[in-house]
């Protein structure tokens, strides 16, 4: 029986599934051909794995007709990664190692030429996968090996075909590779110090990164909005153990490869060309995750909002409400996590110096003003529980720091706990709430809110007012929110950057 | 009566009123009469009827000088004149009118309680002549208080005191023939500087104003444009404009010609001290800087303001007083 079969894991959106690689050899013309892949990844799979058995000696002559199947056949499946388990699957069925040895290990790596072995994408959620399928060992090349190991199995490191052969006959093993560790939080370039006469842009950013909340900046250009929102990572609290796997997770099987586990929070700025699908997720033929996923337990920074596509802007929307990202094409059905939270910058024209206050030189006609807002839809607008006017005041030599980096780290850190455990592990920016006994709002904020509330229109501001004046103060430690909470929550969630203004 | 009459060789007036044409030999006032020793003044006069950006800009510039500590001249016209002189005392500046009837027959009617304001007294339809305790400002002019009309000539003739007072005078909505234009004309023959708040240039409700910019005149558009004018023409010292973009209160000369005061000096004179700041929209963090108090609590003012009507909360972040938008 010419018969042989291995685990092996293949990487689908922002997770793996396990498939089984299956090979069969029979007497007939020499050839090998590969079931299961797309046409042109199967003949460069094809190519490798024959190069890589010619390493160890075995020509095309030996392997007669070979015949690989990789199963489910209709799922889609990606790349190279599943080099190495075709090979094993192969030099089984030829007799060469034991099929009862490689049936119950799953292995992951693409395969050079030479026979070597060479790092894949997707490695952390394959180990995870292939933790799932039940496989005793996880045969990965070097490169892959400290990541895979995050995964609580037995992660093989291998070199090369030869040595993961050496292995499997018994005749030398393969080191089993330690997990990667967790890197802390190394000193950043900025600081929030250097954002000076900006107490309000400053605010707004701090208790944007305690709650969670999703911030808009707006105003002429060079009073500091994209500053500001760079400087949102040295004030996020580093990733505990958990979720920084879960971020590597996603970005590994995204391509994104690191040696260690990265504890900095993501922060993602793509540029306002992206499609549509590059932002959001989608894909074809496979699912590909978009940079709102990339960027999960960590900020999708949009600067210049009205220059992205609109189509991409409101794809956003679900996926910032319900945290999640769901995609259905013909083939596959795709659900991304998107714990995200959005910094985004925009001028109020084109021109960008509407509304500089010193001065008004904008020289936009006021149908392309018009335009320019209407690109950015109410919808998503409402998705941000701060909104905040930005203006350049005072001068900047002049005055002080408003708060520095370190600092704001340490508040928002307490004041993220507070809220971690009065929602259950969620930030006052992540609950849909508008009345809860939990906020703990005092008689007379109560009494304010109800006031502004009969004044203002729209639910969702009076959302973002408690939930933001709840995270004020946390901020400052207070078990209750005061009066003055919800007047400055109010302040902070009332303006738009398409307001009627002043023309 | 002799205290409410000043000749034109008084020391307390400027030289240059004893160099207008057709000349004259003194003047009645009501009010308080150091007020012409605070300098600079700045002349604002412009159109009877304004468009509302013109009275928006004239506001702006009267009320940024005011503040500042620049005495407001103008000529208790309907328009731009009254605009001028309420800017001043809403500013908690000082203000002289000049006007072109008897003291105590204010023309036009619309504007006696102005004019009694400024004067700090009143009279059955004026002010009465003197020199009064609670005057903000102060009233002139050079014919009798009790001349009854006010003629169309005496319009023309007052201009000429107005330019003479000035150190500067901004022109803000001027017809080619209009009364702003012979008061501009008095300005120059008596080298007084000239801005200009500039318009598109075929309009002919600036027409005056356009060609005042064509000869070279400066152009003016809120207090900062204003202040820098004025340290270029040597009115002011360098520095001032900058100062007064800081909101301090300044004496540029250091010989007591008055400038506002001292720090804390500035009077109080809105109802809230908030209001005076958003005479032109300013977002929180603006105005928090400007009246030197914490986010926290201007937040906290806006929203009690804006619930008593005072103050309202444009869409785009900006704040701005009721009184500017009504």
């Amino acid at each position: 029986m010419n018969f042989a079969q291995t685990l092996a894991c293949t990487v689908l959106g922002s997770d793996a599934v396990p498939v089984v690689v299956e090979a069969s050899i029979s007497t007939g013309l020499p050839c090998v051909q590969i079931i299961g892949l797309r046409a042109t990844q199967a003949t460069e799979a094809r190519e490798r794995v024959r190069c890589g058995l010619a390493s160890l000696g075995i020509g095309v002559g030996d392997l007669r007709r070979c015949v690989v199947s990789i199963a489910p056949a209709d799922l889609p499946k990606s790349g190279a990664a599943l080099d190495l388990p075709i090979a094993l699957a192969i030099l089984a069925a030829l007799g060469r190692v034991d099929p009862a040895r490689i049936a119950g290990i799953a292995s992951h790596g693409e395969l050079g030429l030479d026979g070597s072995l060479r790092a894949a994408d997707g490695v952390v959620a394959a180990a995870f996968a292939a933790l799932r399928s039940g496989a005793r060992e996880f045969v990965v090349s070097s490169g892959n090996a400290r990541r895979a190991a995050l995964a609580p199995t037995c992660v093989l490191a291998a070199p090369d075909l030869r040595s993961v052969v050496a292995h499997l006959t018994g005749s030398t093993r393969l080191p089993r590779a330690d997990a990667a560790s967790l890197q802390d939080v190394t000193s950043f370039d900025v600081d929030l110090a250097e954002v000076r006469a900006q107490r309000a842009g400053v605010d707004a950013i701090v208790t944007a990164a305690a709650g969670g909340h999703n911030v808009l900046l707006f105003g002429a250009p060079g009073c500091g909005k994209t500053m500001l929102a760079q400087r949102m990572p040295t004030i996020l609290p580093p990733l505990d153990a958990h979720t920084a796997l879960e971020v590597a997770t996603i970005h590994d099987a995204a391509g994104l490869r690191e040696r260690e586990l990265d504890a900095h929070p993501p922060f993602r700025a793509p540029h306002h060309t992206i499609s549509q699908q590059a932002l959001v997720g989608g894909g074809g033929a496979r699912p590909i995750v978009g940079e709102v996923t990339l960027a999960h337990r960590g900020v999708l920074f949009l600067d210049e909002l009205p220059e992205y596509r609109p189509s991409a802007l409101d794809a956003l929307r679900q996926p910032l409400e319900d945290h999640e990202v769901r995609i259905r094409r013909a083939g596959w059905v795709a659900r991304y996590p998107c714990r995200t939270q959005l910094v985004a910058a925009m001028n109020l024209c084109r021109c960008g110096q509407w509304g500089a206050l010193t001065g008004d030189s904008c020289t936009c006609p006021t149908t392309s003003r018009a335009t320019y807002l209407q690109r950015v839809s109410g919808a998503i607008i409402d998705r941000f529980d701060i909104r905040t006017r930005m203006t350049l005041s005072g001068s900047i030599a002049d005055s002080a720091p408003t708060i520095d980096s370190a600092t704001a780290t340490r508040r928002v850190d307490t004041a993220r706990s507070m809220q971690l455990e009065r929602w259950g592990g969620r930030l006052n920016g992540e609950v849909a709430i508008v009345d809860d006994a939990r906020l703990e709002l005092d008689p007379r904020a109560r009494e304010r809110a109800a006031r502004i509330a009969q004044r203002t229109d729209g639910g969702r501001t009076q959302r973002a007012m408690v939930r933001v004046a709840r995270t004020i103060a946390d901020l400052d430690e207070r078990a209750r929110v005061s009066e003055d909470d919800v007047v400055a929550a109010y302040d902070m969630c009332r303006s738009t950057p398409g307001g009627a203004g002043r023309d | 009566m002799i205290d409410a009459r000043i000749d034109t060789d008084d020391d307390r007036l400027p030289s240059t009123l004893t160099q207008v044409e057709p000349a004259f030999t003194g003047v009645w006032y009501a009010g308080e009469p150091d007020v012409i020793g605070r300098r600079p003044r700045i002349g604002i006069i412009g159109s009877r009827h304004p468009r509302a950006e013109a009275a928006t800009v004239a506001r702006r510039i009267a009320l940024d000088a005011a503040r500042t500590g620049c005495t407001i001249v103008s000529g208790l016209a309907i328009g731009i004149d009254g605009i001028a002189h309420r800017a001043a005392l809403d500013a908690g500046g000082v203000t002289i009118a000049v006007l072109a009837g008897g003291l105590r027959r204010v023309q036009p009617a619309s504007n006696r309680d102005l004019a009694r304001t400024i004067a700090g007294s009143r009279s059955r339809t004026g002010v009465e002549p003197g020199t009064h305790t609670a005057a903000r400002g102060l009233v002139l002019s050079e014919y009798g208080p009790d001349l009854e009309d006010a003629l169309p000539y005496r319009f023309r003739e007052r201009n000429r005191i107005i330019a003479a007072l000035s150190d500067y005078v901004v022109v803000v909505q001027a017809r080619h023939d209009s009364g702003s234009m012979l008061t501009a004309e008095a300005a120059l023959s008596l080298g007084v500087p000239i801005g200009v708040v500039p318009s598109a240039p075929d309009d002919p409700t600036y027409a005056g104003a356009t060609r005042l910019i064509r000869d070279g005149a400066d152009a003016v558009v809120d207090g900062t444009s204003l202040f820098r004018r004025l340290e270029v023409h040597g009115i002011m010292h360098p520095g001032f404009a900058a100062a007064a973009a800081r909101g301090a209160v300044v004496d540029p000369d250091g010989h007591g010609s008055w400038i506002g005061g001292s720090e804390g000096a500035q009077p109080p004179l809105f109802d809230h001290p908030l209001a005076s700041i958003v005479q032109v929209p300013r977002t929180v963090e603006e105005i928090a800087g400007l009246a030197g108090a914490t986010l926290r609590d201007v937040r906290h003012m806006l929203l009690e303001l804006e619930d008593d009507g005072m103050v309202l909360h444009a869409d785009d972040g900006t704040w701005i007083s009721t009184d500017v938008v009504s």
